[in-house]
């Protein structure tokens, strides 16, 4: 790698491979666009407000990240996230205490997560229809409990987890960072992040090659009920309520995070860091947009059409890089 | 070339030849083939006879050379322009659609529609009962063909196929998925439309049924021609065996001085349903046994279920004579036994990933420091094998999918090396590599067993079996035939036994 011939390749090639960087310039792109058009965007309390925003979507995103690097999906977040919600909101209304609240949410999560892992990796059906059967089940579920109605929740010490500020930045930020930084590190320095890209990439091989198939499967989306359990945790401190119906579609907003941060929806290949920045490309739509006084419709026609540039984008970036 | 006097050849090829990616798969290949007989192709796998079939029905266009059909010169550039010529083919695998019904299938893209342009089903049904009734066959039109036998599929297959008016029928090796009656019944039918003037081009292994229903044969061997057989049915067996392996050893195979000890492995009794029977075998340390016979004659099977990647109905497997328990690929490597599988880009390699991601991709374990791995340690291993092996490359993160056969074969093997198991069972080693890595890979193997290791090489190229194994097991339709000594094994030998030809012979 020191030939000076080679260099300009390799430097190509490992910004290519640090995956999600695809992402990176539609960011800068977005953000540019915003600070030059508004005079609110690029301002501290805005990026706050806007990170904060990002906070539950990307919490969910980069469980959906280990799911569909596995060459699945999970449909069932936005249930899980209202049915975490709810759990926790009784425990904490019952007990008084925030800590068991928190505990029963990331069991809760992590009980449907195994569901959904030990049905696709030993029945073998596919990811989409267990886990869309998952997303009925315990939508129900949720209302059934809750008999339709919202769960408000007392407790100031909880409050400050989705509404509380350390060092001027909110707390929800330090929370997706460091799920970030642990799914990360799980992915890219440990055996179980390899074997979970490898089942993407080629499962025949993967077994041949000794791998534990189905318990890596498992984990996976017990990795992803977890992160959701812990973003409904932020979702429910911040509303100070559970309302049965939360979080209905947010699996969507999950997986659009994903794919504009260039995991591809097939499986092993993708990233963390490209998630997180396409979470924050999202909310920064969000955001720019309302800044601008455009209609909130168009926050969806926009999202929609970043999902399609992004991944056309992606699969172009691929096709020059084979045909070099 | 001796059919100068007779009529014209339906099909005359001249001077084929035909190159992937700078290896000749034909070499300068001509032959006829006259009307109305059966035509053998014969050779070994990769001698060239599906390429050359391939070409025949526009799958693939020649590199050089020309095809007549009854003396005209044609080009044929796709499968629609051979349909045209009348040229119609069975292939192994068939193409049937399975949820399709018979008649659908048998008219599919030639519907018979109706004047408002609707589907006819009553015509449609009606012709397919008259064609197979012209091949002696009741049909149901009606039923899907997803409910129906192999046999009975590969029936429809040729119903389909006589249909549309063939004069010259490809069927390559039509009878491998065929029990003995059923493939009287497709003998049975082929001998009936020979009798209405069509010709075939028949591809077998299997002897017993070229002189059963064969007329001429062609030998092909490494992509050329070597001879023609006027009169099959009365030529003798072993003279055909000859022709098919007829080259002599090659001295590209290193010699080793690898020391045979003590027995390390042993599996008793090995048996899967439908696959394979009663497998017994044992394997000394320093040892290089192989296994030799025909596609589907049960070698990949056995691998496989020794490893664990193919569950077994009964058998027991000995490492050091203590039992062990295998339940998958895991428990195996676990155990000491690696499987370096024949498919090296759907089972032996991820090819998005790089070589280094490949190579220590089994042995993760190794290099964990606390529960990460440790980048450097992995650093230090892949150009340690890269070295070792000499996998040309400029750098250990290249993509696999890049590499040449060669290379590639080679990580998958660095793979194994690091995992350090006793017994390596290596299915294909050298499909589809160059002659030089070839001997590279001989030379690995050698080095293993000269450490003491014990190994299994799986192969279709007899040369290779009789060159790096020092006994040669030799499967026949899912059981061990024989198992030969290196010393008194020749090609004939083992093509004989994987043949089906009894212990006397």
């Amino acid at each position: 790698m020191d030939k000076t011939a080679e260099k300009k390749d390799s430097i190509f090639s490992k910004l290519s491979r640090v995956s999600g960087t695809g992402a990176l310039l539609p960011l800068l792109i977005i953000i540019i666009f915003l600070s030059i058009f508004t005079k609110s965007f690029l301002t501290t309390s805005n990026i706050m407000q806007v990170l904060r925003q990002a906070a539950v979507y990307s919490i969910m995103a980069t469980g959906m990240t280990f799911v569909i690097i596995t060459g699945g999906i999970d449909l069932s977040q936005g249930s899980v996230l209202a049915l975490c919600c709810v759990t926790s909101a009784f425990t904490i209304n019952s007990t008084g205490n925030m800590w068991l609240g928190i505990i029963v949410a990331i069991l809760t999560g992590a009980v449907v997560g195994l569901v959904n892992g030990v049905v696709v990796a030993y029945i073998k059906i596919p990811a989409f229809i267990m886990t869309l059967g998952s997303l009925y089940v315990v939508r129900g579920l949720t209302l059934y409990i809750t008999n339709s109605t919202q769960v408000a929740v007392q407790h100031d010490k909880f409050k400050v987890i989705g509404q509380g500020f350390l060092f001027n930045i909110p707390i929800p930020v330090y929370i997706f960072l460091i799920v970030g930084a642990i799914a990360y590190i799980i992915l890219e320095h440990t055996a179980t992040g390899r074997y979970i890209f490898a089942i993407g990439s080629n499962e025949a091989t993967t077994r041949l090659s000794g791998v534990k198939v189905e318990r890596n499967i498992i984990k996976a989306y017990l990795f992803s009920g977890i992160c959701v359990a812990l973003a409904a945790v932020v979702y429910l401190s911040r509303l100070s309520a559970a309302q049965p119906t939360a979080g209905q579609s947010y699996e969507l907003e999950a997986i659009a995070a994903v794919v504009i941060g260039g995991t591809s929806i097939a499986g092993g290949e993708g990233g963390i860091f490209g998630t997180l920045v396409g979470a924050v490309i999202i909310a920064i739509i969000r955001n720019g947009l309302v800044l601008l006084g455009v209609g909130s419709f168009f926050t969806q026609i926009v999202v929609g059409l970043i999902i399609v540039g992004a991944v056309s984008l992606d699969v172009i970036r691929r096709r020059l890089a084979m045909n070099k | 070339m001796k059919n100068q006097d007779k009529p014209t050849p339906i099909v005359e090829f001249k001077g084929i030849c035909k190159a992937f990616l700078g290896v000749k798969a034909l070499d300068n290949v001509s032959l006829k083939i006259n009307k109305g007989e059966v035509h053998c192709i014969l050779g070994e796998n990769g001698a060239g006879k599906s390429t050359l079939m391939k070409i025949l029905t526009g799958v693939y266009t020649a590199d050089e050379g020309d095809i007549f059909i009854n003396g005209n010169q044609v080009d044929i550039c796709d499968i629609r322009q051979a349909q045209e010529l009348n040229i119609g083919t069975v292939f192994q695998e068939n193409s049937l659609i399975p949820h399709l019904t018979v008649a659908e299938n048998i008219f599919l893209t030639r519907e018979i529609k109706n004047s408002i342009g609707l589907m006819d089903w009553n015509s449609m049904n009606k012709e397919c009962i008259e064609w197979g009734r012209k091949l002696g066959v009741n049909l149901d039109p009606s039923i899907t063909v997803n409910k129906l036998s192999v046999a009975e599929q590969q029936i429809i297959e040729i119903v389909k196929m006589f249909s549309r008016n063939p004069h010259i029928v490809i069927l390559d090796e039509p009878t491998s998925a065929l029990s003995d009656s059923e493939i009287e019944n497709l003998f049975r039918i082929v001998k009936e439309m020979q009798k209405q003037g069509v010709t075939f081009i028949y591809i077998s292994h299997r002897m017993d049924e070229i002189k059963t229903i064969g007329n001429s044969a062609t030998v092909l061997r490494d992509g050329q021609y070597i001879a023609t057989i006027d009169n099959i049915k009365e030529i003798e067996t072993e003279k055909i065996i000859s022709y098919i392996v007829g080259r002599p050893l090659d001295e590209q195979f290193p010699g080793r001085e690898a020391e045979i000890g003590e027995v390390i492995f042993e599996v008793k009794n090995l048996s899967v349903p439908k696959v394979l029977d009663n497998i017994n075998l044992q394997l000394r340390r320093g040892e290089v046994l192989g296994f030799s016979g025909l596609m589907g004659s049960g070698r990949t099977e056995t691998a496989k279920a020794i490893f664990g990647a193919l569950k077994r109905s009964e058998g027991s497997i000995y490492m050091y004579g203590e039992e062990i328990d295998i339940k998958g690929p895991h428990d195996a490597i676990k155990h000491g036994i690696s499987y370096l599988p024949e498919d090296r880009k759907e089972e032996g390699l991820f090819l998005e990933k790089d070589i280094s991601w490949n190579v220590v991709f089994s042995s993760l374990h190794k290099m964990k420091r606390t529960n990460l791995l440790d980048m450097k340690e992995e650093k230090r291993v892949v150009e340690k094998y890269k070295t070792q092996l000499d996998i040309r490359t400029p750098s250990i993160r290249q993509v696999t999918k890049y590499l040449s056969g060669g290379n590639q074969q080679k990580v998958v093997f660095a793979k194994w090396l690091y995992a350090e198991t006793d017994v390596y069972i290596f299915d294909e080693p050298t499909r589809g590599i160059d002659v030089g890595a070839k001997s590279e890979i001989y030379n690995i193997i050698n080095d293993l067993v000269t450490c003491g290791n014990a190994v299994i090489v799986i192969s279709s190229e007899l040369p290779e079996i009789l060159g790096i194994c020092d006994r040669i097991a030799v499967f026949h339709e899912g059981t061990i035939a024989t198992t030969l000594d290196r010393t008194g094994a020749t090609q004939e030998k083992i093509m004989h036994y994987a043949m089906g030809g009894d212990i006397s012979g």
